[in-house]
């Protein structure tokens, strides 16, 4: 007899979007649970960890998630240096910031886009992906890649940047400052993207440290954690920089808070840069020789919260145990809170409104009758009932 | 929440929980780890999550030579310390005391941890599988293995 050989296409296609599955159950319009079914894209990586190298590590973590790449790596690092107790040289710390906050201002144009496609403004959804662009070719001259930068090693950076680029990393940079204030002008003053996020997905502070959930989801609900500030590390504590909160609790808030981290990312990148030029071209990195048997607790925030790696090591040359916690595992739990009593054509941009990441990001839904039990709309029929809802919104203005 | 001093918070800690208390080290820059016994996990996380207004970010179960330890990490947002509970379980009764009905975050992670490594969470709400989807075996967990050969660790 032949084994029989399933193959999932559609609502599990990895093309389409990544697989995985929520389940809506509603009664008329409104949502009365959610179920989350996860495990489709499980990769074992924790597990795969323990067979690699300590600088192997680095090029497993990095895949874990394409937009955030970074954050990975960078957590992963504060681990090990803590494990080995590791300085970093300072040209390598702003070069690290840099990239850290570069992926920040790349994720967030990248959910703003999604976002207002969501609602039915594709025109934000192009311009948000066109001015990406310009943050990926930033990425390109600095660290030779669009994506996966492979810049971090334990001890420092892989690739320096080199002085004579900064002024023209800074023009590029400039370029892209004028387009986010357009981005932040657009939605402030529409008042039909106010209508539709405003007092939606309410998640109060309580829910938030029930539900233990970070970054932006946090910082909209007026909790200002946020890892550069309290736990600083690479170059964040000597540079000036501010943590935005809101305490408007809805999708709005969300919204705001991540237009305004991107001007206030940008800042950072200025100033790291200015301080590169006084750093000495070339020394980016300590070499380290061993890793002594311990534990190490690393943290980094990722532009969607504080993604955590813990390390424990044994002398060897691979870790006995690594755990990695990625902002969206507590992020997407909210959910049970912040959809529960909406409409469905609510529901799509409550869910993206967390910037829900699972090795990437995810946004599929179903929604199912509560009664029966039966699949009655897929994740296309709920944004275009999305977008229905903003068109009539407009009609009626 | 009044704010902690972390010089003289190991000796509050051993005032406080004394017995439960089996083992304390301060390791790096702003990180502690604490030993504790099994059946004291409730009371002293609630002592952190509720008095000192700590947030619980994650566990980490590991396999043991005597079973399980389960890391159990809390961070203070304000001063960026983490606290580790560190909760040794015997390799022949692997239950726990659920913290999911203390705090929700507790939740997914001990799915997760009951999936792959074994261990029974007692009054969890839905103790079911995370990861493996409909089809797992309860007594199937990719994660569990027999204890690490220690004199690996001296092989280069």
């Amino acid at each position: 007899m032949s084994k029989k050989t399933v193959i999932p296409i559609g609502p599990y296609h990895p093309l389409q979007e990544e697989p995985e599955l929520f389940k809506l159950y509603c009664e008329g319009e409104i949502v009365r649970d959610i179920e989350w079914e996860t495990g489709y894209n499980h990769r074992g990586i924790e597990k795969i960890n323990e067979s690699k190298t300590f600088d192997q590590v680095f090029f497993v973590v990095e895949r874990i998630c394409g937009i955030c790449s970074t954050s990975h790596p960078f957590a992963y690092a504060n681990a090990m240096e803590e494990v080995g107790r590791v300085e970093v040289p300072d040209r390598a710390s702003y070069i690290r910031t840099i990239i850290g906050e570069l992926e920040r201002i790349h994720s967030h144009l990248l959910w703003l886009g999604l976002a207002g496609h969501f609602l039915g403004y594709n025109t934000v959804f192009m311009w948000a992906w066109k001015y990406r662009e310009m943050v990926l070719d930033i990425f390109e001259k600095t660290t030779g890649n669009r994506n996966n930068y492979a810049m971090f090693r334990i001890g420092g950076v892989r690739r320096d940047i080199p002085n004579i680029y900064i002024s023209d990393i800074k023009k590029m940079l400039d370029a892209i400052k004028p387009k986010l204030n357009l981005l932040l002008g657009a939605v402030m003053d529409d008042p039909v993207i106010h209508a539709r996020t405003k007092k939606v997905g309410i998640l109060t502070k309580e829910d938030i440290i029930d539900y233990g959930a970070v970054g932006p989801t946090a910082r909209a609900s007026g909790i200002a954690i946020d890892v550069r500030k309290d736990d600083p590390y690479a170059a964040y504590p000597l540079i000036d920089w501010k943590v935005i909160t809101s305490d408007g609790c809805d999708v709005f808030a969300k919204t705001e808070v991540r237009l305004l981290e991107m001007l206030e990312s940008v800042s950072i990148i200025d100033q790291c840069l200015d301080r590169l030029n006084h750093t000495k071209e070339g020394s980016i990195y300590n070499p380290v020789k061993e890793i002594p048997a311990g534990f190490g607790f690393g943290r980094a925030e990722a532009p969607r919260g504080e993604v955590f790696h813990f390390v424990k090591t044994d002398g060897s040359n691979s870790p006995v145990r690594h755990k990695v916690r990625a902002p969206s595992y507590v992020n997407i739990a909210t959910f049970k809170k912040s959809c529960i009593g909406q409409t469905i054509s609510d529901a799509t941009i409550i869910l993206a409104a967390v910037d829900p990441c699972y090795c990437c990001t995810e946004r599929m839904a179903f929604a199912y009758d509560y009664y029966s039990g039966k699949q009655i709309m897929n994740g296309l029929d709920l944004i275009k009932i999305s977008q229905q809802k903003t068109k009539e919104l407009k009609m009626k203005m | 929440m009044a704010a902690v001093n972390y010089e003289i918070f190991p000796d509050i800690l051993k005032l406080n929980f004394d017995s439960d208390i089996l083992g304390l080290m301060v390791l790096q820059r702003k990180r502690l780890l604490v030993q504790i016994r099994k059946e004291a996990l409730l009371e002293i996380a609630n002592y952190f999550l509720d008095e000192l207004k700590y947030r619980f970010v994650i566990a980490s179960g590991m396999n043991a030579d005597h079973g399980y330890d389960i890391i159990y990490h809390f961070s203070d947002d304000s001063t960026g310390y983490m606290i580790n509970l560190i909760v040794s379980i015997d390799e022949k009764k692997p239950e726990i005391e659920s913290m999911a009905n203390m705090i929700s975050a507790a939740n997914w992670i001990e799915r997760e941890m009951h999936e792959l490594l074994g261990v029974t969470f007692i009054n969890h709400p839905n103790l079911t599988s995370l990861i493996s989807g409909e089809n797992w075996e309860e007594t199937e967990h990719p994660y569990a293995r027999p204890p690490r050969d220690n004199n690996k660790s001296s092989k280069k």
